[in-house]
């Protein structure tokens, strides 16, 4: 570490109480502002006669300096109070993060990555990761005055990147909270998007014709409006005047943190190429997103403008400065990693099912309490609590094991001895709708998916969607490429006319297993006309048999022309 | 009385020079003790998890019992070692046998695609991780306090405090942490 505890938090102070002033400078000016606008708008006059005032009406007496200087620190106080409290939970609120799954893969891989990451900084600060459910490829980090931290990862990006590509991510992430970038980034959020968001609420009242802008009042209100609007440009400025130096320092600390340049050079280049877009609420939190989630900036362009008025170095600056550690040549590099990105994904391994010994075995091993136990009969091996249909079971005289269900006697005795193997986390999702077997758990592209496994549909929480589009791991069956292409084409060329009859969209038989509600017949959305069954309350999917592979082959189809758009015009990729 | 005056104060500066240099020590030989306490717990996680590992793996590798009983013996030499180059040694020892153990797996593809084995080889990875962070953290916090106790004027009042240099954690093999996937 470059920075000592003592350091840190030295430089932690300077910078808040650099940013206090600034606030008490600028409620200063703003009240100042306010106090002139009232003197000369509605030519108030505080009791005294415009006779016995000193001079013309903006000049302030030492009475009005001292009342507006009182009165900044004290709004500035209260607003310090209130923006600082509970911060990180705002952040995460605000981004619509959420705490990890245990049972997703991926998730669990995260998890690790930040805590191995803690330790390199010395285990001082408890880092909590989190998740956003998007496809978008950006992660931010957040902290506050107790050393409470979060890093806040988007599903896209834990998919797109590999275990030490991410790790370098999560380094940097890290390395802005032990410099004290993440804290200071909280506090501006917290502090300068109160004005934004009253900025916004402001401008929406306009748009609905709740205010108007007319006589005196009026003429106030665009006081007030542009005395806000000059915060948010001061507080523009501010930014510009911090980011684009931490960036780099950030960099440099993570390798300092992972030693590991290559990596790094490689997530940001993947991130680059992608939609960095997290749909935060408002412009008030990119501040957070080290910086920019948004389309409009200039981060990503050269010159003297952009480096003035944008928060983010160009990636290729931060690119070339970390591949000149490891002496690479960009272009070479960009070249490998273009090549990369093409490569051939493997087909789902699916547990062949059916597939059982010609001859049912008489006794059985199983995979039971960590240990194999064995030679079981049939109803020893029913007795036992712990067999489901995922035990690794192996026949006396079979070479290798297969899971429980896939041997048909031991499904038929599982499927009368367990009502349903219900998914962990939605213990309601008993039985599959349409055949009435018990659902068994399967695990597709890290996520704990409910399956039925004869009609092979499944049940998928609205929050599931996210995580697997953003996963790439397996390749798609022919018949989903043939069909998703079809509708695909016939999008385009419009021939396509897509609906459900409303008489059609009640015929569902079955009521949500969650929350009892019914369910209806739709397209899954109007761009993905794949016809689902779905609970109108709480979201819960029932999709048939490649349903779900058709969905993803669709978005992914989709966002391959996004891709190729982003890798021609590519942006500045902040991390 | 000026001359005296100027002495007094002189020693009054000196005294509290020493006394902050003392404490300075005191503070980093406490972050180098807590720094060590971080590796001895993540060396205690890896200890803890190879039995899982080894039990995960011992239906599918009958045939490979030497691989499996190195393994075991390199964990329980790893678990006895107490003294810290003794603790390196073994540990080293510990990484190789297991790298061979994951060589082993590799040409059974039953085995590398369950699941269990892939979450118990996720673990174990990033238990490798967090060692050689901490032990980076570790021999990091130990520069510092070396440096600090050899510099002059400062080594005075080591040496006068009982300070003595710490000992670094060290590996031979400087490949261990993973390269990164591609080659240019």
């Amino acid at each position: 570490m470059p920075f000592t505890h003592v350091e840190i938090e030295e430089r932690r102070s300077r910078t808040l109480v650099a940013l206090f002033a600034t606030l008490v400078l600028l409620y200063a000016a703003s009240c100042i502002a306010l106090v002139l606008g009232a003197k000369v708008i509605f030519g108030f006059s505080w009791g005294v006669t415009q006779e016995a005032l000193p001079g013309p009406p903006w000049q302030l007496s030492g009475r009005e300096l001292l009342g507006i200087s009182l009165l900044a620190v004290t709004v500035t106080g209260t607003h310090w109070l209130v923006a600082t409290s509970d911060m990180v939970n705002r952040v995460v609120v605000a981004l619509g993060a959420r705490p990890l799954d245990p049972r997703d893969t991926y998730h669990a891989v995260f998890k690790n990555i930040v805590e191995e990451v803690s330790v390199a900084t010395g285990g001082r600060y408890r880092i909590t990761p989190h998740v956003i459910p998007t496809t978008a490829t950006n992660a931010c980090a957040a902290a506050d005055f107790s050393n409470r931290a979060v890093i806040i990862a988007t599903e896209g990006l834990l998919a797109r990147l590999n275990r030490t590509q991410l790790e370098a991510v999560v380094g940097h992430e890290a390395a802005h909270i032990a410099r004290g970038d993440s804290l200071s980034r909280s506090v501006f959020c917290g502090l300068f998007g109160l004005h934004e968001q009253a900025l916004e609420h402001l401008g929406g009242a306009f748009d609905d014709g709740h205010v108007r802008m007319r006589g005196r009042g009026g003429g106030f209100m665009l006081f007030v409006i542009v005395v806000l609007w000059l915060t948010k440009t001061a507080k523009r400025f501010c930014e510009l005047a911090i980011s684009r130096q931490q960036e780099y320092r950030a960099d440099a600390v993570a390798v300092r943190l992972v030693r590991n340049p290559l990596a790094l050079a490689e997530a940001l280049y993947v991130i680059s190429n992608h939609w960095r877009g997290v749909g935060a609420q408002g412009q008030s939190l990119t501040a957070l997103f080290t910086v920019d989630a948004g389309a409009d900036d200039l981060s990503g362009h050269e010159g003297l403008f952009a480096s003035m008025f944008s928060t983010h170095p160009p990636v290729e600056h931060r690119l070339a400065s970390l591949l000149g550690m490891v002496r690479i040549e960009p272009l070479a590099f960009e070249r490998t990693m273009d090549e990369r990105a093409d490569q051939e994904r493997p087909r789902q391994q699916l547990p062949a099912a059916g597939k059982a010994p010609a001859e049912a075995p008489g006794r059985w091993f199983a995979r039971l309490q960590d240990a194999w136990l064995g030679p079981l009969t049939l109803e020893q091996l029913t007795m036992h609590k712990e067999l489901s249909p995922e035990t690794w079971v192996r026949g006396e005289t079979a070479e290798t094991p297969i899971l429980a269900y896939q041997d048909p006697q031991l499904l038929e005795m599982l499927r009368g001895r367990h009502a349903a193997l219900p998914h962990p986390d939605q213990p309601a999702l008993t039985e599959c709708p349409k055949c009435r077997m018990s659902l068994t758990r399967v695990l597709y592209e890290g996520v704990t998916l409910t399956q039925c496994p004869s009609c092979r549909g499944c049940y998928v929480l609205p929050d599931q969607v996210a995580r697997i589009f953003a996963r790439e791991e397996y390749a798609f069956p022919d018949e989903v490429k043939r069909v998703g292409d079809l509708m695909l084409k016939e999008d385009q060329t419009g021939r396509a006319f897509r609906r459900i009859e409303p008489a059609r969209r009640q015929t569902v038989k079955w009521k949500c297993p969650k929350c009892a509600s019914a369910v209806v017949r739709k397209f899954y959305t109007e761009a993905y006309a794949v016809e689902v069954e779905q609970c109108w309350a709480c979201g819960l999917t029932w999709l048939d048999h490649q349903e779900f592979e058709l969905l993803q082959y669709l978005h992914e189809k989709r966002r391959g022309t996004l891709d190729i758009f982003n890798r021609r015009n590519r942006a500045a990729g902040d991390i | 009385m000026i001359a005296l005056l100027v002495v007094l104060i002189l020693m009054g500066l000196v005294l509290f020079w020493a006394l902050g240099a003392y404490n300075g020590f005191v503070r980093m030989r406490q972050e180098v003790k807590s720094a060590w306490a971080q590796i001895d717990v993540q060396l205690k996680r890896r200890h803890d998890l190879i039995p899982n590992l080894v039990e995960a793996v011992k239906g599918y590798l009958a045939h490979e019992r030497q691989t499996l009983e190195s393994v075991i013996k390199a964990r329980s030499q790893a678990v006895d070692a107490s003294a810290l180059k003794d603790k390196a040694q073994a540990e080293n020892m510990l990484t190789q046998t297991l790298r061979s153990l994951f060589a082993v797996v590799e040409r059974y593809p039953d085995l590398k695609a369950n699941q269990n084995m892939l979450s118990l080889q996720e673990e174990l990875t990033s238990t490798e991780n967090r060692i050689s962070f901490a032990r980076q953290f570790y021999n990091e916090q130990v520069s510092r306090f070396n440096t600090a106790v050899e510099t002059i004027p400062a080594n005075i009042v080591a040496g006068a405090g009982g300070f003595t240099k710490a000992e670094f954690f060290e590996i031979e093999d400087t490949a261990h942490r993973q390269a990164p996937s591609v080659k240019f």
